[in-house]
C-alpha cells in the first residue's frame, strides 16, 4: 500500500514505514514513520483503523459491483 | 564502517549472478514508489547493522534476466555528510552494477543534475528517472527530455510512478542496463585540475568508480574515499595524497567543494538552458491563497493564534469541562467506580489487596478514572483536531514558519525538523534526529527534545486541563515554555555556529480534509494511546498504592499494613524529602511530589495526578510548567540511553532536573510578586 506522509508529502510503501526498533513502545504502536522526515502517523493498514478501512472498502466495492450489475442489466 | 561494508558486500553477493540495479536519488523524489513499482513491493527492508538507515531490497525479472533491486537512503549529495549518504556511498561500492537509476523529482531539475553530475563523474551506467512529471506539468514546467538526453548522454525517463505511468519504459531500459556518460567532462581552475592529475596517477584504478571521481572525491575531504585508500593504496602513497590535498588546500584559500559546487552549478546552468522552461501559472485558486496566508508571518501568525483558540474552545471547554464532567463525575463518580467498590469489598476479603484495587490510590477507583475519564476525553478531543489540521495540510505550512523564526535566532536548519516532530512523540524525534549530521548536533536537539518540549499527549491535556483551570495561566505556560525553547535554541546556535543548512520540506497542496481519513486517523491515535498509555498508568497507579501501603516504623522496619499508621509511608518518606523544593519553593503541596515520579512513566499521567493535588491555578501553572521541563518519560529517556549512550542520558538528566525545579521556583515566586498587582486590573489566575 503505497501512503503519502502528512508532513512532508513523500510517498513510501508501508512495508516501508521504519519500525523503529529502538523505540520500547514498538512492539503496541500501530503508527508508521516516514523514512525521509521522520513524521510519525497511524499506519493505515493496522489496528482497529486498519480493520475500518478494509470494511469501508469492501463495502465500496460491493456497493460498485452491484450498481455495474444493475447498469448491465438496465443495457440489455 | 568496515564492518558495514563488509556486510552489505555479503548481503548484496549472496548470489552473484545477479546483477544489481541501484536506485538513488534526493530525498522526496519518489524513489520509494519507483521501488515498489519495479519489484511489485516484495521487498525485504532490514536496518543496516549498527544505525537505523533501512536498505529495501527487491528482486526484478525481464524476460530472462533477473536482477537485483537496492533502494538506497535518500541523499543531498555523494560526499556523504550523514549517516544515510554514507551508507548509499557503501552501497554504491557494489560490484555487478548493471544500472545506477537516479529518481529525480521533474519539478526540482536543477537539485537533481547536481546528483546526476556526481554520478556521472563516477562513471556509473546511469539511468535518470524524472518523476512527478504531473505535478511539474501542474507548475507549468517543460522539459524537453530527448534535447537533455543528447547533453546528458544517458537515457532519460519521464515518470509518474503513483500511476504507473513510464514504469514500463523504464523496466525496458533497466533490461538493457544504464550508460557511461562519455558526453559530459568538467574542467575546473587549473590548480585543482593539476591535482587531480597528480592524485589520478597516484590511485590508479583503487577505487570502485572512476580514479577521477576518486580524485574529486579526495580533494573535497570525502572520508570514506580516503578509507578506500587507506586499506588499498601504501603508506607512502597515502602520505603524498594528502601532501598534495593540504597543498592545493593552501594554495587556493577558499573551499574547494565551494569552487568545485560553483563549477557545477554554471554547468547545470548551461544544460538546462533550451531544455527546461516555465510558464508561470497564473490561476490562484482559494487554496493557494490560503496555502501562501498561512506562511507568512504577517498573517501567519493570526492564523497560528486562531487555531490555538479553536484548541483552546473544543479540548479545553468542550473535551476538558463538559466530557471530563461527564464521564468523571457522572459515569465514574456516580456509577462505576462505586459499582466496583461494592464488587471488590464483597468478593476480596483481603483489606490490602481492596486498598490496591478501591482504596485511596486504587486502580479502580484512580487508575481506570485518570486514564478513561480524564485523559481519554481530552485526547480524543485533541487527536480529532490533530487530524483535521494534519489532513488539511496546514503541518508542513506551520513547520515552514517555525523554520523561518528559527532562522532568525540562527539555529542549524535540519535542528527544525526533530524539534517539530517532538511536539508530536518527543521519543520518535529523538530517534529522528539521526538526520543531523554531526554527533554534537545529535546530542545537543536531544537535549532540547528532552527539556522543552511537550509531547502531543502530553500538550493536548495540558493545554485541556490549563484552559478549564485558568486561560490566563495556559497563557504563563506558554510564554514560559516558549522563552525556554527559545532560549536553548539560541544556546544551540551559540554552541553550533557552523553552516546553516536548509530546511527541505515538500509542501503538499492545501486541502478540505475528508471526514473519513479525519476518523480512521482519530481512531488509530487513540488506540495507539490506550495501548501504550493505559498499561503505564495502571503501573503508575500500583506504584502509589503500595507507596502508600508500605510503612516505614521508626526503627526502618518495613511493614505492609493499611490499619497500622504508626510509622510513615513511602509517600509521606518522598513528600518530606522533597518538601523544601516542591513545598518551599515551587509552592506545591507535599503530595504533588508524586506527581514528578509519575511524569517520568508518563508526562501526562503526572500531570492528571497533579491536577488533583494541586489547590490554586497558580500550582497548576508553576507544576506543568516543571512537568514540561522535568526529565522526558521513560520511553524517551530509555531511547535517549539507546541513541546517544549512557553517559550522555546522565549528563542529559543531571541537567535538566534542577534546571526544572530552578525554573518552576523562579516562575513561583515571580507569580507571587505579580498576581497582587494584576488582580489590580482585574486579571486573575
Amino acid at each position: 500500500m503505497i501512503i503519502q506522509c502528512s508532513l512532508c508529502s513523500w510517498e513510501f510503501s508501508t512495508e516501508e514505514g521504519e519500525v523503529c526498533a529502538s523505540c520500547p513502545m514498538a512492539g503496541s504502536c500501530n503508527m508508521i514513520r516516514c523514512p525521509n522526515c521522520g513524521y510519525e502517523f497511524p499506519d493505515p493498514s493496522k489496528g482497529l483503523s486498519g480493520w475500518f478501512r478494509a470494511k469501508l472498502e469492501q463495502h465500496r466495492r460491493k456497493k460498485e459491483k452491484k450498481k455495474e450489475v444493475h447498469q448491465n442489466g438496465t443495457q440489455s | 564502517m568496515h564492518q558495514h561494508s563488509k556486510y552489505i558486500q555479503k548481503e548484496l553477493e549472496k548470489d552473484s549472478s545477479k546483477k544489481n540495479v541501484i536506485l538513488v536519488g534526493n530525498p522526496n523524489v519518489g524513489k520509494s514508489v519507483v521501488f515498489g513499482r519495479l519489484t511489485g513491493h516484495y521487498a525485504e527492508v532490514s536496518n543496516y547493522p549498527g544505525t537505523t538507515v533501512e536498505v529495501s531490497i527487491g528482486s526484478l525479472r525481464i524476460g530472462t534476466q533477473r536482477f537485483r533491486v537496492i533502494d538506497s537512503p535518500g541523499i543531498g549529495s555523494l560526499v556523504p555528510l550523514s549517516e544515510d549518504e554514507a551508507i548509499t556511498r557503501r552501497i554504491l561500492n557494489t560490484s555487478n552494477i548493471h544500472a545506477v537509476v537516479q529518481v529525480a523529482d521533474s519539478k526540482n531539475l536543477r537539485r537533481s543534475l547536481h546528483l546526476t553530475l556526481q554520478l556521472i563523474q563516477m562513471g556509473f551506467p546511469l539511468i535518470l528517472v524524472l518523476n512527478m512529471a504531473d505535478e511539474a506539468h501542474s507548475r507549468g514546467i517543460r522539459i524537453d527530455i530527448r534535447k537533455l538526453e543528447n547533453k546528458l548522454g544517458i537515457p532519460i525517463i519521464s515518470t509518474i510512478a503513483t500511476v504507473n505511468k513510464g514504469i514500463s519504459e523504464l523496466r525496458s531500459h533497466v533490461g538493457r542496463g544504464g550508460i557511461r556518460s562519455g558526453a559530459i567532462r568538467i574542467v575546473y581552475p587549473d590548480e585543482i585540475e593539476t591535482a587531480l592529475i597528480r592524485i589520478e596517477k597516484l590511485i590508479e584504478d583503487n577505487t570502485p568508480f572512476s580514479s577521477r571521481a576518486g580524485a574529486l572525491f579526495l580533494l573535497r575531504g570525502d572520508i570514506e574515499t580516503h578509507q578506500w585508500i587507506e586499506e588499498n593504496l601504501d603508506p607512502q602513497v597515502i602520505e603524498k595524497i594528502d601532501e598534495i590535498v593540504i597543498s592545493i588546500q593552501q594554495s587556493i584559500g577558499q573551499s574547494i567543494d565551494q569552487i568545485i559546487t560553483r563549477r557545477n552549478n554554471l554547468l547545470i546552468r548551461d544544460l538546462v538552458k533550451g531544455c527546461f522552461s516555465q510558464k508561470p501559472v497564473k490561476e490562484h485558486r482559494i487554496s493557494e491563497i490560503i496555502s501562501d496566508a498561512t506562511m507568512r508571518p504577517l498573517t501567519g501568525i493570526p492564523i497560528f493564534l486562531g487555531t490555538l483558540v479553536v484548541i483552546f474552545i473544543f479540548v479545553g471547554v468542550f473535551g476538558a469541562i463538559y466530557l471530563v464532567e461527564l464521564l468523571e463525575s457522572y459515569l465514574f463518580g456516580e456509577i462505576i467506580v462505586p459499582w466496583m467498590t461494592d464488587v471488590v469489598e464483597s468478593l476480596i476479603p483481603n483489606a490490602i489487596i481492596q486498598e490496591i484495587l478501591v482504596g485511596e490510590y486504587g486502580i479502580f477507583s484512580v487508575g481506570i478514572p485518570y486514564a478513561f475519564a480524564i485523559v481519554l476525553p481530552i485526547i480524543t478531543t485533541f487527536f480529532l483536531l490533530f487530524a483535521i489540521l494534519e489532513d488539511s495540510g496546514y503541518l508542513p505550512r506551520l513547520a515552514m514558519m517555525a523554520d523561518r523564526s528559527f532562522k532568525h535566532i540562527g539555529l542549524n536548519g535540519k535542528a527544525v525538523l526533530p524539534i517539530i516532530l517532538g511536539t508530536g512523540c518527543a521519543t520518535m524525534a529523538t530517534i529522528t534526529t539521526r538526520v543531523l549530521e554531526t554527533k554534537r548536533d545529535r546530542t545537543i536537539v536531544t537535549f532540547i527534545l528532552a527539556l522543552g518540549i511537550p509531547c502531543s499527549a502530553q500538550l493536548g491535556v495540558i493545554l485541556g486541563i490549563l484552559t478549564a483551570v485558568s486561560p490566563l495561566g495556559l497563557f504563563i505556560f506558554l510564554t514560559t515554555v516558549t522563552s525556554q525553547v527559545i532560549l536553548v535554541a539560541w544556546m544551540t546556535a551559540k554552541l553550533l555556529p557552523g553552516e546553516k543548512s536548509s530546511f527541505i520540506l515538500e509542501i503538499p497542496p492545501m486541502r478540505i480534509p475528508k471526514i473519513e481519513n479525519v476518523i480512521l486517523k482519530t481512531i488509530s491515535r487513540v488506540e495507539w494511546f490506550l495501548k501504550e498509555a493505559i498499561p503505564l498508568f495502571m503501573i503508575g497507579t500500583l506504584m502509589v498504592s503500595l507507596a502508600s501501603l508500605i510503612q516505614i516504623s521508626p526503627e526502618i522496619a518495613i511493614q505492609t499494613s493499611v490499619e497500622n499508621h504508626e510509622g510513615t509511608n513511602i509517600l509521606e518518606l518522598l513528600g518530606n524529602f522533597m518538601e523544601i523544593i516542591v513545598v518551599h519553593g515551587l509552592g506545591l503541596p507535599k503530595d504533588a511530589s508524586i506527581s514528578f515520579i509519575l511524569g517520568f512513566l508518563r508526562r501526562d499521567y503526572g500531570v492528571v495526578f497533579l491536577r488533583d493535588q494541586a489547590v490554586t491555578a497558580q500550582q497548576m501553572v508553576v507544576g506543568t510548567v516543571v512537568l514540561t521541563l522535568f526529565v522526558p518519560c521513560i520511553a524517551n529517556f530509555l531511547v535517549i540511553i539507546k541513541e546517544r549512550g549512557m553517559k550522555t542520558a546522565a549528563a542529559i538528566t543531571g541537567f535538566i532536573i534542577p534546571f526544572a525545579f530552578l525554573v518552576g521556583t523562579v516562575l513561583n515566586h515571580l507569580l507571587n510578586l505579580i498576581m497582587p498587582l494584576l488582580s489590580q486590573w482585574g486579571l486573575h489566575l
